[in-house]
């Protein structure tokens, strides 16, 4: 007996119930005798229908919720009902699901930025790079391009020659002086191929040629060996060769790149010098040799204690500075002194010798427009010694009253018809945490009870993730809606799509949505992709 | 012809147990909770009731307790279905007038072989 259509009742039944509990109004509460009931009959029905997962997450819930009498609010029986709305996503999407590539995605994975406005050569590169464990962003407008080009600082450049409006050379002119000094791998595609079109290319800075329609084993083979360069030239031109964080000339740049983000978003950053205490004795005891490997030690401590995007540098010396980006007065002296904390307790041996070390700290906060970004190492050196004199393993600040930084608001909407799409994607985003920035998470069933949302209108950033089809008003209209409105620039869009609907694709980006992920989508990764659109926020 | 009434609130086990009896030779009422299932029971006799245990309005039980009650319905057989499957729950359906039982969940072939079982002992 085919089992498959009850099946498909029976999840549609449950979606059903949820899609009424979620209409609910925020203050009602939901009776503890529906959700039983509702499980209860779950379990009993799912065991029939032999969908052993089903079974057994009903059964689980059931068990938690023994003994207890009380009523819930939407949220929390949402919450609760969490397994059951991943067991269903899986369930309705088993097949394809189980199709995706197995890649795992790293948040540090290189990012490879496209730039065609033939879509259709997009999304296939986009497949294929991504097949690879790369982060692949996509532009068909080339003005927006460029402008995430600097945002995002890809670790690979794919330009088509033949661009709308501005073509595939001037794009490189634009981003001629950032690629050298950072050595970006800069590949052209084009359809045409005369030897004049080579050279050109070459000319202005492209790194290699591939004339359309691509050989793609070759083109991965070619990227992977552009990154391999990029990143062994990354490390070897900012790398401190002995204690492998970045070097003082790195330093000094990034400095004046954190300056300018400050000076156009007065976010404030965290800027501290930190050096090793009574270092010569440790030479003079132990040896350099143990010396440079206290210095190592260290280095890789800080490293490894410190956020993804906080960077160390060794400033000469016993003496590195650490950058906290996007990061106050308060919380960097918190940082530091956990730091400092931890740092103390590593024992080193040397013949038979343990010994510890600790380190001083001085802090500057830029936080002021009216500081220099050199006057900013000096005012921590000043606090370092502050810190030395004051009796070492310690951090100080001369720094007068700064202002603690106020947290920035992100909104952030679902908008999808699918109950089940839409309370995973909240539980994905709710487990997500941006630095200084507060995250207002709400879920939309259709584009226009989200633009008539007090949500929608509030003046702060936004993040959209648009389901593209739905009933009524589809995604590209909402999209569309958006992007006519006078706050455009506040928000960033992540359109989800199905695998096939190139033409939806198309549109969106053409729209300007930031990114699109192919339904069914594969919840980690869509969490790391989410993570970085949201880390571009300023 | 035997007549079978059906009693159960899960919707799609309804449309799979009304299914798995198309074929066969009775004919069916349907009932989506206790109360419909009073209603059917107070104009109809049945050959067969099958009741689901939890069910709003009327619980199988009580529903059960309402059959026997009535001296007309001496020969309906009665089955319950029901998640409830330790043994003193067992007990006290049977003890409140139930003839067979069945536990959920339940395969529905083996429900369509009980079925035509007990209305085959019925002939």
């Amino acid at each position: 007996m085919d089992l498959q259509k009850y099946r498909n009742h029976l999840i549609q039944n449950i979606k059903n119930k949820l899609s009424e509990w979620a209409r609910s109004e925020e203050t009602e509460l939901i009776p503890f005798k529906e959700v039983y009931r509702f499980l209860h009959s779950i379990k009993g029905t799912s065991g029939t229908l032999q969908l052993v997962g089903l079974v057994e997450i009903s059964a689980e819930l059931l068990s938690k919720l023994e003994g207890r009498v009380e009523n819930w609010d939407k949220f929390e029986v949402k919450n609760f009902l969490y397994p059951l709305i991943e067991f269903i996503y899986k369930h309705e999407n088993s097949n394809e699901l189980a199709n995706l590539n197995e890649t795992v995605l790293y948040s540090n994975a290189p990012v490879i930025h496209i730039i065609d406005d033939d879509v259709s050569m997009l999304i296939l590169l986009k497949d294929v790079l991504e097949g690879e464990g790369w982060i692949v962003i996509t532009n068909t407008n080339p003005e927006k391009a460029v402008k995430q080009y600097f945002e995002m600082k890809p670790d690979c450049l794919i330009i088509d020659i033949h661009l709308p409006q501005k073509d595939g050379f001037q794009i490189l002119e634009e981003i001629y002086e950032h690629n050298k000094k950072h050595f970006i791998p800069t590949i052209m595609i084009s359809i045409k191929s005369s030897k004049e079109t080579r050279m050109k290319a070459y000319q202005k800075g492209a790194d290699d040629f591939f004339k359309k329609p691509i050989d793609l084993e070759e083109f991965v083979a070619k990227i992977n060996r552009h990154l391999q360069r990029k990143k062994l030239f990354d490390e070897s031109v900012l790398i401190d060769e002995l204690t492998q964080v970045y070097n003082r000339k790195y330093l000094l740049e990034s400095l004046n790149r954190f300056y300018q983000d400050f000076k156009r978003t007065k976010q404030p950053f965290s800027i501290s010098i930190v050096d090793i205490d009574f270092f010569k004795k440790i030479n003079d005891t132990y040896g350099h040799l143990m010396g440079d490997q206290v210095l190592r030690d260290f280095a890789q401590y800080i490293k490894k204690n410190v956020r993804n995007l906080d960077m160390i540098f060794r400033y000469g010396g016993e003496e590195f500075v650490i950058i906290f980006p996007k990061t106050n007065n308060v919380d960097a002296k918190k940082r530091l002194n956990e730091l400092i904390r931890g740092f103390s307790q590593i024992e080193f041996t040397h013949n038979d010798n343990n010994f510890t070390v600790t380190f001083s700290a001085g802090l500057f906060t830029v936080d002021d427009m009216g500081i220099e970004i050199s006057e900013a190492l000096k005012e921590a050196d000043s606090s370092l010694y502050e810190a030395k004199r004051l009796g070492r393993a310690r951090v100080e600040c001369l720094q007068m009253t700064s202002n603690t930084y106020k947290n920035n608001v992100l909104n952030i909407s679902v908008i999808d018809d699918d109950i089940i799409i839409r309370s995973l994607l909240a539980q994905v985003l709710d487990s997500i945490s941006i630095e200084n920035f507060e995250l207002n998470i709400k879920t939309f069933e259709n584009g226009p009870s989200f633009l008539n949302s007090a949500h929608a209108k509030e003046e702060v950033n936004h993040f959209l993730i648009l389901d593209g089809i739905m009933p009524e008003m589809d995604g590209l209209e909402v999209l569309q809606n958006i992007k006519q409105g006078k706050s455009v620039n506040k928000y960033k869009v992540l359109m989800l799509t199905g695998r096939n609907s190139k033409y939806e694709i198309e549109r969106a980006l053409r729209l300007g949505a930031d990114d699109y992920v192919t339904k069914p989508f594969n919840v980690n990764e869509l969490r790391v992709r989410v993570e970085r659109i949201l880390n571009t926020l300023k | 012809m035997n007549r079978i009434l059906l009693a159960e609130d899960e919707e799609v086990l309804r449309m799979l147990i009304v299914d798995i009896f198309e074929d066969e030779d009775f004919t069916i009422d349907v009932a989506a909770d206790g109360g419909e299932a009073m209603e059917f029971l107070k104009n109809n006799k049945y050959d067969l009731v099958i009741l689901d245990y939890m069910m709003p309005v009327y619980t199988g039980l009580e529903i059960v307790e309402k059959i026997r009650c009535a001296e007309t319905n001496e020969h309906t057989k009665i089955l319950m279905l029901s998640a409830k499957s330790q043994e003193y729950e067992q007990k006290k359906i049977f003890e409140t007038g139930a003839d067979y039982f069945m536990a959920k969940p339940f395969s529905p072939m083996k429900l369509l072989a009980l079925v035509e079982d007990i209305l085959d002992g019925n002939n």
